[in-house]
């Protein structure tokens, strides 16, 4: 019986859950996403793509080892030691976004194509960034009606390139779930990258740059 | 308008009783002043009614200076009607107003209106009045005015209307028992409105409109019928530029009060491309409306204009948004309410799709796919001339079709591929109409010549033939799995497929993850195929976790080899020598300057393994000469008859587009590209 009982910490060191948390690299997100976004936008943006961006120092440590499921936290610290002989702790994952891969280049040298023809409808605010990262009509009212409809089929190509950029990052990764963490930090930068005058949505409507 | 027209026929008929007194005297002037009058729905003030009866004939003139009608906030005003000759008959009055007079509108927007009234009281026939109006070409600001508050601030919030004019006749008839009728026609002409953003919008606009309603306490009867004349209409995403092809559209409805029932039955016509027919039967229960059955039938005369004019702007983005349409198609459903969609139906006849980035095409597609609901079976059939998936061309074939319970099988007779076919295939649709559907299908590919696959896809001319039984094909949301393996019989040897899966198939990445194995291929006749110098003996090997994204290769394991106790000759010719050379990071012990004199040279085994991750192939060989770290490794170990020859790869670690472009400029062919 007492065996028995002595088997119980090896059991449990055994059974503990344990969760890596990586926490979404928040500061090289952005600067993924700017260095794309300069380039589509044609503002000089590195065209190779960002080499892997090194994250902000100050940043949060980006994995932890998370006991679940035990008893207490005296028992713990006892057996830290001995997990973390058992289960090395996880390096920390690099807290870098890797944007090269063929899937996204071609995404981006089609979006790159488009752009131009894009680019006189942000002007004439017929078309303005939606606050999830992609393209929306906004006021046509300065097109010939014939070219209005003709906007749409532009539009649903660029979405649906910005719509699998977003995936294919994420992807790229490792953590297909940051795909909505990345969609919103394009969202936020398509905007803080646009020129003065042009349209994005937020949650009060149309603004204007 | 009952309590108006009682007045009317009392005044009227006092203006006949005092005619015969009047007749005595050379002329007769009645003039009638109420300050005041009202009814249900309407007020009116100063009312002056003057009569004057000549010798010849008797004249009228109603005014009345202000007009409120529930549903008006601004009162009309200065209502003039002048009947300068009154025809009368027995049991009969007529009053024609040429200088009828209307101000509308507020202030600034205050508009005077001429229309042409007429007025005929009859009461021999029943009927008791009847008014014919005729506006006149009215501006949008009048008609602003002239429209029920209600009617013009739902408007005016939802769209502006900036140009155009509308004339109209309308005939009003109201009977003793209160049955009232109303009729006339109404042209429009180039009008423009449009919403603020301009994503609803007109221009030019110009259409005609009958109309025929029948009104009485319980019941109303409506027909409407119009076509448009001409003019552009963008209704975001469709846009209708109306020159030559003009659509006409009907509306005919019933209203029961007592029943609270309202039956609807429309047609939309566009000639040359569709006709659409439709019914509803609406019940008011409570303060709701609700649907309680409704059918519709379509008919596609011309596809191709019909696509490109309805359907593809509402498919733009989809897997149907880029096509080259053509042919006729009919569609039909009826519904019932509790029961759902009740019964649905397609017809194909001739219809041709083509998508234009290339990835499908089914062109002479005939079909029959009747539906029954979900609880009854039905049958249908299709086929078609040919089908084209990405860049292979099946040949014409046809298929039975079951319905039952949200699943559809599909019988498909032998179709060709190139010199080989598909057959005994058999495809099952789960989840119809459900989010979860899915897709299984099986067969059996005949042999097909590779060198006619292969040019068909681009890649390097391969011999040998393709044979694959397919046990099973899944498919869901995008992700197509082979249960099974491909049989591919190339290069004299056995190349399986196994493990195939790809996701997101029509998608803008397609990934494909599958697992080779390759068995005692010759490599005679690959080099040749490749124009890379020439190499013979055998080759086995297998290429593990191959995962292509957009059909280019991301990742995989592979490696290739002598097979052990391989019978044949082993000679690689100083040209593939070079080839291999030229790949880079390899040099060959041909450098010594007398070798260069041979043709071949003899070896004892080859072998070359590449695992490919993140962009760089991490090469190996059959053994490491040297150490690991430091020292190449033998990709060729010579033996047997002189002279031999050994080749050392030096450079583990290659740039996977690096190694690409030297492979194909050796092999002498353009940059490969699988679909």
């Amino acid at each position: 019986m007492v065996s028995r009982l002595a088997l119980w910490p090896a059991f449990l060191l055994l059974t503990a859950c344990v969760t890596i948390n990586i926490y979404f690299p928040a500061a090289a997100a952005e600067k993924a996403a700017d260095a794309i976004i300069q380039e589509i936008l044609d503002r000089g943006g590195e065209p190779g793509g960002s080499k892997l961006l090194k994250p902000p120092v100050s940043s949060e440590p980006l994995t932890l080892l998370e006991p679940h499921s035990l008893p207490s936290s005296v028992w713990w610290a006892h057996l830290q030691p001995l997990v973390d002989w058992l289960v090395p702790p996880v390096q920390a994952a690099d807290a870098d976004i890797n944007v090269q891969t063929a899937a996204i280049s071609k995404i981006r040298e089609s979006m790159k194509l488009r752009f131009s023809k894009l680019h006189p409808h942000f002007v004439s605010g017929a078309i303005g960034f939606t606050a999830d990262g992609q393209v929306a009509l906004r006021d046509v009212s300065s097109l010939p009606l014939a070219q209005r409809a003709a906007l749409n089929p532009l539009l649903a190509a660029e979405n649906r390139d910005r719509n699998a950029l977003y995936e294919e990052i994420a992807r790229a990764n490792n953590h297909p779930e940051w795909e909505a963490q990345i969609r919103d930090t394009f969202a936020k930068r398509w905007v803080s990258n646009a020129d003065a005058g042009w349209w994005y949505e937020d949650t009060n409507g149309w603004q204007q740059r | 308008m009952i309590q108006v027209t009682r007045l009317l026929r009392f005044w009227l008929l006092v203006l006949l009783a005092v005619a015969p007194i009047a007749a005595a005297f050379a002329a007769v002037q009645i003039r009638l002043g109420i300050a005041d009058a009202a009814g249900e729905g309407w007020s009116a003030e100063q009312i002056l009614l003057a009569i004057e009866y000549s010798a010849q004939r008797p004249s009228m003139k109603l005014t009345v200076g202000r007009l409120d009608l529930a549903g008006w906030s601004v009162p009309f005003r200065a209502l003039e009607l002048n009947c300068s000759s009154i025809e009368s008959a027995p049991g009969k009055l007529e009053c024609r107003s040429e200088a009828a007079q209307l101000v509308v509108g507020p202030g600034a927007a205050r508009r005077t209106l001429n229309p042409l009234i007429g007025v005929t009281l009859d009461w021999s026939a029943g009927t008791i009045a009847e008014i014919q109006i005729d506006t006149g070409l009215l501006g949008v600001d009048s008609l602003a005015a002239l429209l029920p508050e209600t009617l013009s601030r739902g408007l005016s919030e939802a769209v502006t209307f900036t140009a155009g004019g509308l004339s109209s006749h309308v005939a009003i008839s109201v009977a003793d028992n209160s049955a009232t009728r109303i009729a006339g026609s109404a042209r429009f002409q180039s009008f423009a409105f449009s919403d603020p953003m301009g994503t609803r919008a007109g221009e030019n606009l110009s259409a005609r409109l009958e109309f025929d309603s029948d009104l009485s306490p319980d019941e109303l009867t409506f027909r409407i019928s119009s076509e448009v004349i001409g003019g552009d209409l963008f209704i975001n995403p469709l846009f209708f530029s109306w020159a030559n092809s003009t659509p006409q559209f009907s509306l005919n409805g019933h209203w029961s009060k007592v029943q609270r029932q309202l039956n609807l039955n429309g047609s939309y016509q566009h000639p040359g491309q569709l006709d659409l027919v439709g019914g509803a039967e609406l019940v008011g229960i409570d303060d709701t409306v609700q649907v309680s059955s409704a059918f519709g039938r379509l008919q596609v005369e011309d596809l191709a204009a019909s696509y490109r004019t309805y359907l593809q702007p509402l498919l733009t983005g989809t897997l149907g948004g880029d096509l080259e349409a053509s042919g006729h198609l009919g569609a039909r459903f009826s519904y019932q309410q509790g029961r759902g969609i009740t019964s649905l139906g397609l017809q194909f006849k001739e219809v041709s799709l083509v998508d234009r980035p290339g990835r499908f095409a089914i062109t002479g597609l005939s079909a029959s796919l009747p539906w029954r609901g979900v609880d009854n079976p039905s049958s249908g059939d299709i086929n078609w001339q040919s089908l084209q998936l990405y860049r292979l061309p099946f040949g014409c074939g046809s298929s039975e079709l079951r319905f039952d319970h949200r699943e559809l099988e599909l019988q498909i007779s032998p179709v060709a591929l190139f010199d080989g076919g598909f057959a005994g295939g058999s495809v099952v649709l789960q989840g119809l109409g459900t989010d979860e559907l899915s897709v299984s299908m099986g067969g059996e590919i005949s042999p097909v010549s590779l060198p006619l696959i292969t040019a068909a896809l681009g890649w390097p001319k391969m011999a040998g033939t393709l044979a694959a039984k397919v046990p099973a094909i899944h498919y869901q949301s995008g992700r197509l799995r082979l249960d099974g393996g491909l049989q591919l019989n190339v290069f004299d040897g056995q190349l399986a497929v196994s493990h195939l899966e790809i996701e997101n198939l029509f998608g803008l990445v397609p990934r494909l993850s599958t697992g080779l194995i390759a068995e005692n291929l010759d490599l005679a006749l690959i080099t040749q195929t490749f124009d890379f110098g020439n190499i013979t003996g055998r080759v086995s090997g297998e290429v593990v976790g191959l995962e292509l994204e957009s059909w280019q290769p991301v990742a995989f394991d592979g490696w290739l080899q002598t097979p052990t106790g391989d019978p044949g000759s082993h000679r690689i010719s100083q040209r593939a020598l070079d080839s291999l050379s030229s790949i880079g990071g390899i040099s060959g012990a041909l450098q010594s300057t007398l070798l260069r004199f041979f043709d071949d040279f003899s070896y004892r085994r080859l072998g070359i393994g590449c695992r490919l991750i993140h962009g760089v192939c991490r090469m190996r060989g059959i053994a490491d000469r040297g150490s690991e770290s430091a020292g190449g490794y033998y990709i060729i170990q010579g033996g047997g008859l002189w002279p031999r020859i050994d080749l050392v790869g030096h450079n583990r670690q290659v740039d996977w587009p690096v190694l690409l472009q030297r492979l194909s400029a050796a092999a002498n062919v353009d940059r490969v590209e699988i679909r």
